[in-house]
């Protein structure tokens, strides 16, 4: 099972911050150990402090966290991480800009991995332009209907107005598709990364500290129930969360199978209950933390996605503040 | 290991760790080395029989003489016997057809030295394979042929159902008593999948329980879960992509046979026209132990520049997708056989595999379902604009495989954008430049664009792209004679091993554009036999700057020769692809001789 590494593709035409967004998910893995698999390795550039060896077509970092080329292919980049698979937790693999995700994301499923979540990088500055781009401007489309997140990066450069009409426009190119403004590509790990088998799924307050200017407001809900929850209740509640909520990720008691702890994943409308571990001397408890846009993890609202198996113990609110203004 | 290391201590300690080292070296220039003595008179002389020059100004002679691996003489017989000493070897013809041998133009020769590991199971022309006894046969044979030895794998290629007189795929249980102890795989003549035996099943660990991965397919016995032997797309691809590899020793053993594959056909230039950079380190040892008898010409990567300028010019601090100033004197010259002629780039897929780009959709869904398909580039336009630019820059020259419109369309962008025109010489050659529209012939025209194209498709897949891109499309494919028409140089070629190593398909298919069916695919793109003949020859070697050496039959040039049993020229149209090989000369010694019949 050890090999069965969670992956994540991150999609998205030249310019749009890909790279931006995995340099800062490997700076700021929170102890989630990452290897990610990149087309152009010259332009990943991390923080020097955090390197710990490059060599040839591999760098390590200190945070135990890895970046490997796929010049010689997906097959041979797989490879190499499947054979040191207990020292990750995650794999993200970063498209080319003219890749479709969705196929990446399938050749990732032929090596049996189970898919986290497309996310895909749109430029709100160039992203007009490169979707009437006669070469690429259909494929530039068609990553958006692929993606299971859209962050939209570089709102700053754009005015008020034209960010209001590219979310429109971005709506009706991807309905139902959620999406996260951002400056500099900075969303959370918590956001763009799923929950991991033997590890604890919520985020703390302190690991949102660095959250704080990336341009958009967060509020997390965590919902936690002590009866074991049906696999109807769970596929209700997965379709009600609907476009404000980026992620939803934990571990459920079900009552079918109530020994053994699943582990629930949700980006957008793409989720997964995959049987985990038995709980062992943990207390039996669905635990689901719900990350969405400020004022959208209303905890009645998700409360009523839940009701068929007894009360909610104890939801939880927080809000992230936001420095940058962003949509809220 | 002593290999690896004498290769180190050769490339630092070489004329300056630069690309030079890889193939220019210290041999002096051919010329230089290998001028004819005249005054020694002629080695052989060949008459008596249809001497074919390729030489437009003189296309047929009676004699040629041969001194030093080179042409003597061509012409009269009078003349050319003025050469002839005791010495001289005459050789009659016997009515038999002299001529050029065939350069390949494009072509991957890395994939020869597997295929003659495998089993071909291909239907005719390009195999041997019309039942399921035919495959059992095949495999039975080739078994005995390699000695294979109980757990050892049968592999073999070019399995097709559609070629299969039982009208169905083969299976597990066809092959199972026939090799209870081998594995067997028949890989699918797309490249994309293959039919196992139970002992291949049982060495891949895949059976009733495994699950069948998106976007493949797992074909099951009927009633159970148990697979029947064909796995396609995604069930396939991990499996071959972890099959034992042959060592770099046993790969090289192979490159005698690797290089009959073209020999056998008349071919004594032989492309690698995608070089990754392992590949190239492999090229490189076998020129370095003298294994090659032919001349191999090849075309790096482009995507494997950063990591070939790594390993060759360590000191180097340009950006990723820099070329060192000195890097194009690593091009253009042999060194013990092997040259490398230019950076192949590719801008998209294949045509059949819908993964060419065009400007419009095609007629019918694209190959996962979707509606309005193009196809896609493989890379943005802004990145190869960069990549062509350098190339151009650092005066390397440009081979591009690009083989939808769209992709044509961005190549011809990149060039104007990076100034380029005829006049300036560079024969940027378009590999396939399959699915052309009428006006980039006069846009190739402009900026020195020179096609390799690929008429094969006419016949092996007219039909389908008749069906996917509708006629008017599908018969401009390799618009040979609208090309000629507007002074391009065109060559033609195999793209082995995509299609078989027969240069005389080529020629036919360029002559008659007839599909398997018959059709007549763009009647108006079919060439003479003699434009056909010269895209093997006089262009195939312009293309690669080798025209003063090669292509031609005239005196001073290269003894590269073939004796055909037929004459390309005059026999029935339908008969050109029966015309075989005799023999093969290059630089005058013989490296390929039939066996008497």
């Amino acid at each position: 099972m050890t090999d069965r590494l969670p992956f994540t593709v991150i999609g998205g035409y030249l310019g749009a911050g890909k790279t931006t967004l995995l340099n800062h998910l490997l700076t700021h893995a929170a102890g989630l150990r990452v290897a990610a698999l990149v087309n152009d390795f010259g332009s990943v550039n991390i923080d020097v402090d955090l390197v710990r060896s490059h060599d040839g077509d591999t760098i390590n970092l200190t945070n135990g966290c890895m970046c490997c080329s796929l010049v010689n292919g997906f097959a041979s980049a797989i490879g190499q991480i499947r054979v040191r698979a207990d020292a990750f937790d995650h794999i993200v693999i970063e498209a080319s800009g003219v890749a479709d995700p969705a196929k990446i994301a399938q050749y990732g499923q032929m090596y049996e991995l189970p898919l986290d979540g497309i996310i895909v990088v749109v430029d709100a500055e160039q992203v007009r332009t490169q979707a009437t781009n006669k070469y690429v401007g259909d494929t530039v489309v068609r990553q958006f209907a692929q993606a299971d997140l859209i962050v939209l990066n570089k709102t700053d450069l754009v005015s008020a107005e034209e960010l209001s009409r590219l979310r429109a426009w971005l709506a009706e190119l991807a309905p139902g598709t959620p999406l996260i403004e951002t400056v500099g590509a900075k969303v959370p790990i918590q956001v763009l990364l799923g929950a991991h088998e033997g590890r604890a799924p919520a985020r703390t307050e302190a690991d949102e500290a660095h959250d704080a200017d990336h341009g958009h407001r967060y509020q997390t809900c965590t919902l936690e129930r002590a009866a074991p929850l049906s696999r109807t209740t769970l596929e209700r509640f997965a379709a009600g969360l609907g476009e404000d909520i980026y992620r939803a990720k934990g571990f459920v008691c079900l009552q079918d199978d109530p020994d053994r702890r699943y582990v629930y994943q949700q980006v957008g409308a793409r989720w997964s209950l995959e049987p985990g571990a038995a709980w062992g001397s943990e207390e039996r408890r669905t635990r689901l933390v719900v990350i969405g846009r400020q004022g959208a993890t209303q905890a009645r609202t998700l409360e009523t996605l839940l009701d068929t198996a007894g009360p909610l113990v104890r939801p939880v609110i927080s809000i992230t503040a936001d420095k940058a203004g962003g949509s809220g | 290991m002593t290999d690896k290391i004498d290769r180190r201590q050769f490339i630092k300690t070489g004329v300056g760790a630069t690309l030079g080292v890889v193939v220019a070296g210290s041999l002096p220039a051919r010329a230089e080395l290998e001028i004819p003595m005249t005054n020694k008179g002629a080695e052989t002389i060949f008459r008596g029989g249809t001497i074919i020059t390729m030489d437009d100004k003189r296309r047929q002679v009676a004699a040629v003489a041969v001194a030093g691996g080179r042409i003597l003489a061509a012409g009269d017989e009078a003349e050319v016997m003025k050469t002839k000493t005791d010495a001289t070897k005459l050789v009659d013809l016997g009515g038999k057809t002299l001529m050029p041998s065939f350069i390949d133009s494009h072509g991957h020769f890395m994939n020869a030295p597997q295929i003659v590991k495998w089993a071909n199971v291909s239907g005719p022309p390009a195999g041997p394979v019309s039942s399921i006894p035919d495959i059992v046969k095949g495999l039975k044979a080739h078994q005995e042929k390699f000695k294979l030895k109980k757990g050892e794998w049968i592999i073999a290629y070019g399995y097709d159902m559609t070629n299969l007189r039982e009208g169905r795929e083969c299976t597990r249980d066809d092959l199972d008593p026939h090799f209870p102890d081998n594995p067997v795989m028949l890989i699918h003549s797309s490249n994309h999948g293959a039919v196992l035996n139970s002992a291949a099943f049982a060495a891949v660990k895949m059976d009733k329980d495994t699950k069948t991965p998106p976007g493949g397919l797992i074909v099951r016995k009927e009633g159970s879960t148990e697979p029947a032997g064909l796995i396609m797309e995604t069930a396939f691809l991990p499996i071959f992509g972890n099959m034992p590899q042959p060592t770099e020793e046993e790969l090289l053993d192979t490159l005698d046979a690797a290089q009959q594959i073209y020999a056998s056909a008349g071919v004594t230039t032989c492309q690698e026209g995608a070089t990754h950079a392992k590949d190239l380190a492999f090229l490189r040892k076998g020129a370095e132990q003298g294994r090659f008898y032919l001349d191999i010409v090849s075309l790096p990567l482009v995507l494997e520049i950063p990591a070939l300028v790594r390993e060759y010019f360590p000191n180097f601090s340009g950006g990723p997708m820099q070329i060192p100033d000195t890097a194009k004197e690593s091009f253009g010259t042999y060194k013990n056989r092997l040259k490398l002629a230019g950076v192949k780039v590719a801008l998209d897929g294949s045509p059949q595999g819908k993964t060419a780009f065009w400007s419009k959709p095609l007629l019918t869904p694209g190959p996962g379902g979707e509606a309005n398909w193009r196809g896609q580039p493989l890379f943005p336009p802004e990145l190869v604009n960069k990549a062509v630019k350098e190339l151009y820059d650092k005066g390397i020259q440009v081979f591009c495989h690009c083989n939808g419109d769209a992709a044509i369309d961005m190549m011809i962008d990149a060039a104007r954008a990076a100034g380029v025109k005829a006049s300036q010489d560079r024969r940027t050659v378009i590999i396939h430049s399959q699915f052309m529209r009428p006006d980039h012939i006069d846009s190739y025209a402009e900026l020195g664009f020179s096609p390799s194209y690929f008429t094969n498709h006419a016949f092996f897949w007219g039909t389908t792209h008749v069906k996917n891109l509708g006629k008017e499309r599908a018969f401009f494919l390799s618009p040979m004679a609208s090309s000629v028409n507007k002074g391009l140089r065109c060559s033609n070629h195999t793209d082995f091993s995509v299609t078989p190593m027969e240069p005389m398909r080529v020629m036919w298919t360029a002559v008659a554009r007839k599909s398997r069916e018959g059709e007549i695919i763009g009647p108006d793109e079919r060439v003479d036999r003699w434009q056909s003949l010269k895209a093997l020859t006089t262009e195939a070697a312009w293309q690669i700057r080798e025209e003063d050496q090669k292509g031609t039959i005239e005196a001073g040039k290269l003894a590269d020769l073939v004796i055909l049993d037929g004459n390309p020229l005059t026999v029935d149209e339908d008969k050109i692809v029966d015309i075989k090989v005799v023999e093969t000369f290059k630089e005058g010694n013989t490296v390929y001789k039939r066996a008497a019949a």
